[in-house]
């Protein structure tokens, strides 16, 4: 697949090869800020696949360059209508790091506990904070990044995350 | 607001490296400098369940053929992808019903009329109706089985004990006389046992022995008898020597054991010997292989 430019509006979605670009560069990322609100990766796997189904049933209607925000807004309502909002825990994986391996017991276990805790804490947040953080830790995405998929100022991205790192220091009451 | 903060971006500021040196060098004096200095370290490695993008395109496509030819489901059905396994006890006759039904120590395997797929365990029987089937997408299950249920389908499994409805999945039911199991592996199933109505997500099991309801979380990914083993979680053990029995056509006779003290752990369904050893001997419990594969089952 050549480099495929967005801003060549003469590329229709309805073509097989230009719809699995844009799946690849923007269903990964919608999953992950689906997962962010309900930690149910079935679930996020699910609206990611209804979303873009939606997307090719209106693959002759829809501009190219609208095409994400297309899915994104498709997959935040089939969130609010489907998902029944119950608390469900976050899980995430841990990336280990080899220097860690060098270090005492007591502090890997320590580290271990921290994490834990950490973990515990993103889940309790409230979703919208959680949602910004961990977009801006995990996926490295920038404010104006996060704005641009919560519709929202980049202002109101900054507040939600200073709100989100306040109440995760409160929640961590040591080191 | 706290204190250390002159505004309400602060924190999201200092992490995007936006503060001027004299605020960074006042935020590092602060006793909470450290706390958010591990935050942000420590969440950095956290990471996203996995998405694995081929498969997921897959998908896509799949159900973009089936929507050319308008689906017979409302879109919500889409989220009817599971597997499940249910075990019950209980035989509903009817006539011009398709019947599949397993003997003793056989395992059968077989596509149900929308694609899905079924694996019976030993000794036990599943019948739907065919020519019905798109009018009636229901099943009656005596035993146990797995159900790999195709995307977007949908239907009912009866059983003497209680019904499973998929919303979408993988999932086991056992049912046999007075025991109900159902363990979901992937999607989400409905169980209604009498007034109980319970939603099982992927690793979520319930079960009922003599209507108490027990629920517990799994982590395999298939149920373990499908691929030549069973494994039983907090299990009574008179259960788990009815599995025995089936499995290897095999009786019991048991002097002094209590039967329903509780069982967790697995045999194989290829050796006899080995399975007994693995079930018996942790338990402290004596047994005896007879003649006519009788087995005698006795406290030291």
């Amino acid at each position: 697949m050549e480099n495929l430019d967005v801003k060549n509006t003469d590329l229709s979605l309805c073509k097989t090869k230009v719809f699995e670009k844009v799946f690849d560069l923007h269903a990964p990322l919608l999953h992950n800020f689906i997962y962010y609100k309900c930690g149910d990766s079935d679930i996020s796997h699910d609206i990611v696949q209804e979303a873009f189904i939606k997307l090719w049933e209106n693959c002759k209607k829809v501009l190219l360059l609208k095409a994400k925000s297309f899915v994104y807004t498709v997959a935040k309502n089939l969130f609010l209508n489907l998902v029944e909002h119950q608390k469900v825990k976050l899980k995430y994986h841990q990336v280990s790091t080899e220097e860690l391996n060098y270090e005492s017991p007591e502090y890997l276990m320590e580290e271990e506990e921290f994490r834990e805790r950490l973990n515990r804490a993103i889940a309790d947040l409230p979703e919208k904070q959680r949602v910004v953080f961990l977009l801006n830790r995990i996926d490295k995405k920038t404010y104006a990044e996060i704005a641009g998929m919560m519709d929202v100022s980049v202002k109101a991205i900054e507040k939600r995350m200073h709100l989100a790192l306040v109440s995760l220091r409160e929640k961590i009451d040591h080191i | 607001m706290n204190k250390d903060f002159t505004d309400d971006t602060f924190l999201a500021r200092w992490l995007n490296g936006e503060l001027s040196v004299e605020e960074v060098k006042a935020f590092e004096q602060s006793e909470d400098y450290n706390y958010y200095k591990k935050i942000a370290e420590t969440s950095a490695l956290l990471e996203a369940p996995f998405f694995d993008k081929k498969k997921a395109f897959q998908a896509v496509l799949q159900n973009r053929m089936a929507v050319k030819s308008k689906s017979a489901f409302p879109y919500w059905s889409y989220w009817l992808a599971a597997s499940i396994a249910i075990i019950m006890g209980g035989v509903f006759l009817f006539p011009s019903e398709t019947t599949y039904k397993s003997q003793l120590g056989e395992q059968i395997a077989f596509n149900l009329p929308d694609g899905s797929s079924v694996k019976l365990n030993s000794m036990s029987d599943l019948s739907f109706n065919k020519k019905n089937w798109d009018r009636k997408r229901e099943l009656n299950l005596n035993g146990e089985a797995y159900f790999k249920v195709i995307h977007g389908s949908k239907f009912t499994v009866h059983t003497q004990q209680g019904d499973v409805s998929v919303l979408g999945t993988e999932f086991d039911v056992h049912s046999r006389d007075k025991y109900f199991e159902v363990q979901c592996f992937k999607g989400r199933v409905k169980v209604d046992f009498k007034d109980d109505e319970t939603i099982l997500k992927a690793g979520d099991a319930v079960r009922f022995i003599e209507e108490t309801k027990e629920l517990w979380t799994f982590s395999q990914q298939v149920p373990s008898w499908t691929k030549g083993e069973s494994t039983f979680e907090n299990l009574p053990l008179k259960e788990v020597i009815l599995a025995i029995e089936r499995q290897y056509a095999v009786r019991f006779k048991v002097k002094g054991v209590d039967l329903n003290q509780r069982f967790t752990g697995s045999f194989t369904h290829d050796n006899l010997e080995l399975a007994l050893k693995s079930v018996f001997l942790p338990m402290g419990i004596e047994y005896k292989i007879k003649d006519k594969k009788q087995i005698l089952l006795f406290r030291k």
